[in-house]
């Protein structure tokens, strides 16, 4: 065997064509979401590196509640509608919104029966964090009773 | 002009060609098996995906075959993605991963554990000349490792803001994968929440700079490698941890994964020798 062989110098011409490829593609892939991350809106919204934005922004966190004079008494909308909540449909684990909380709302208030009293506590996720919604208002001047609302 | 011109061990592209093929089978070949039925265009990508990855794993016209396979992720990106509203293919991992694949097919991927090499080796052994070098220019390697720094940066910036500090996009994220719509019973978990989100911009912006300083990586490697490890393992992240773990690669330097590759063959080649190497320049 003889020695190693050379490998060809690139000549200058490709050199500057690397050169050009590097900062280009460089500036596009070092600036160009900054697109999607301050100047974009509508569905372009999402351009850009914004890993975990979008996920988990449809949904809400809920607890059911009776009044009584002795404060709240939580309900556990599992139990009152008599489902495992390991095996329960996946929209009474996962309330996707305030209307869905309110559905739920209406069935326990049918399961508990007349003169119940169910009221939820709502916070919404957003991409700008928790939402209280509508339905959290239960000062006791509002009647907020999903009961009474859905008869 | 120093980047231009340094060259080095062909065997780190090569591994990302290797690493990155079998990503695309992971993503995309059951989507894209033709018993989908799921009309024409569907079809013609999957053909084209499943043939072009294919040569680009066994590395035949290794250059043109990742090109090709960079090109129909493309295309699934924006026709199926974009025009045809598939959402699940506009994903970061997608992305991700459609970059990588074209960035790769400007290194010298086939120079090394490839059909391209097996070819170059028999035909010097046919020439009796000893087998060519596995040397190549190494600035798109460095592009791989710009793509990396830069999913850390612009992540980090997001997450700079109110809602992600405060713990509360870590709540619902855990919340809706794990408890549904109950505030879990774990103690702390509020606390839990912040602090993960706190250190998770805090590494993100270590990260984007930090990997790019050699001395850091015996630190700052294996905080990668549990990072994406624990967003793997408890959230659907798809695959790009795993394309993460295959572009950090590019930060190594190229002369030590060569000398890594031999020793593990038992061999020592001393490939940093060949003539007129500028640098094996950590990226």
């Amino acid at each position: 065997m003889d020695a190693p062989p050379t490998v060809a110098a690139p000549s200058p011409g490709r050199l500057r064509a690397r050169a050009a490829g590097f900062v280009v593609l460089g500036a596009i892939i070092t600036l160009g979401p900054a697109y999607g991350h301050f100047f974009a809106t509508g569905s372009h919204e999402y351009l850009g590196w914004k890993m975990f934005s979008r996920q988990a922004t449809d949904f809400c966190a809920v607890a059911y509640w009776r009044p009584d004079p002795g404060g709240r008494v939580p309900l556990d909308r599992f139990a009152v509608l008599g489902y495992d909540p390991d095996r329960a449909p996946v929209d009474l684990r996962r309330v996707r919104d305030p209307a869905a909380a309110r559905v739920i709302g209406a069935k326990m208030c049918a399961r508990l029966g007349r003169g119940a009293d169910v009221r939820v506590d709502l916070r919404c996720a957003t991409k700008d964090g928790w939402r209280d919604s509508p339905a959290t208002d239960t000062s006791p001047a509002t009647d907020t009773s999903l009961c009474r609302t859905t008869r | 002009m120093t980047l231009a011109a340094a060259e080095g061990s062909t065997r780190l592209a090569a591994l990302l060609r290797v690493g990155l093929a079998l990503l695309v089978w992971t993503r995309f070949c059951n989507d894209f098996a033709a018993f989908h039925d799921n009309g024409a265009a569907w079809t013609l990508l999957g053909a084209s995906l499943f043939a072009s990855s294919t040569l680009m794993l066994l590395g035949w016209r290794s250059r043109l075959a990742t090109a090709w396979t960079g090109l129909t992720l493309a295309a699934i990106v924006v026709y199926l993605g974009v025009v045809e509203r598939h959402y699940a293919l506009l994903h970061h991992h997608v992305s991700l991963l459609m970059i990588a694949t074209v960035l790769l097919a400007l290194t010298p991927c086939g120079g090394s554990l490839s059909l391209d090499r097996w070819r170059a080796v028999r035909a010097a052994e046919r020439a009796g000349r000893p087998p060519p070098p596995e040397r190549g220019p190494q600035w798109a390697v460095h592009l791989i490792a710009l793509q990396m720094s830069a999913v850390y940066l612009w992540g980090a910036i997001d997450k700079t803001r109110v809602a992600w500090l405060s713990g509360e996009r870590l709540e619902a994220i855990l919340m809706y994968h794990y408890t549904g719509s109950d505030w879990p019973s774990w103690p702390g978990f509020p606390a839990l929440c912040l602090a993960g989100a706190v250190s998770t911009v805090a590494l993100e912006y270590a990260l984007a700079v930090g990997l790019w300083f050699p001395r850091w990586h015996r630190v700052l490697i294996p905080t990668v490698i549990v990072f994406h490890g624990l967003l793997y393992f408890t959230l659907p992240v798809a695959t790009f941890s795993a394309t993460m773990y295959v572009m950090m690669l590019a930060f190594v330097p190229a002369a030590t994964v060569h000398r890594v590759v031999d020793r593990l063959l038992g061999q020592g080649e001393a490939v940093d020798a060949a003539p007129h190497s500028t640098q094996d320049a950590a990226p």
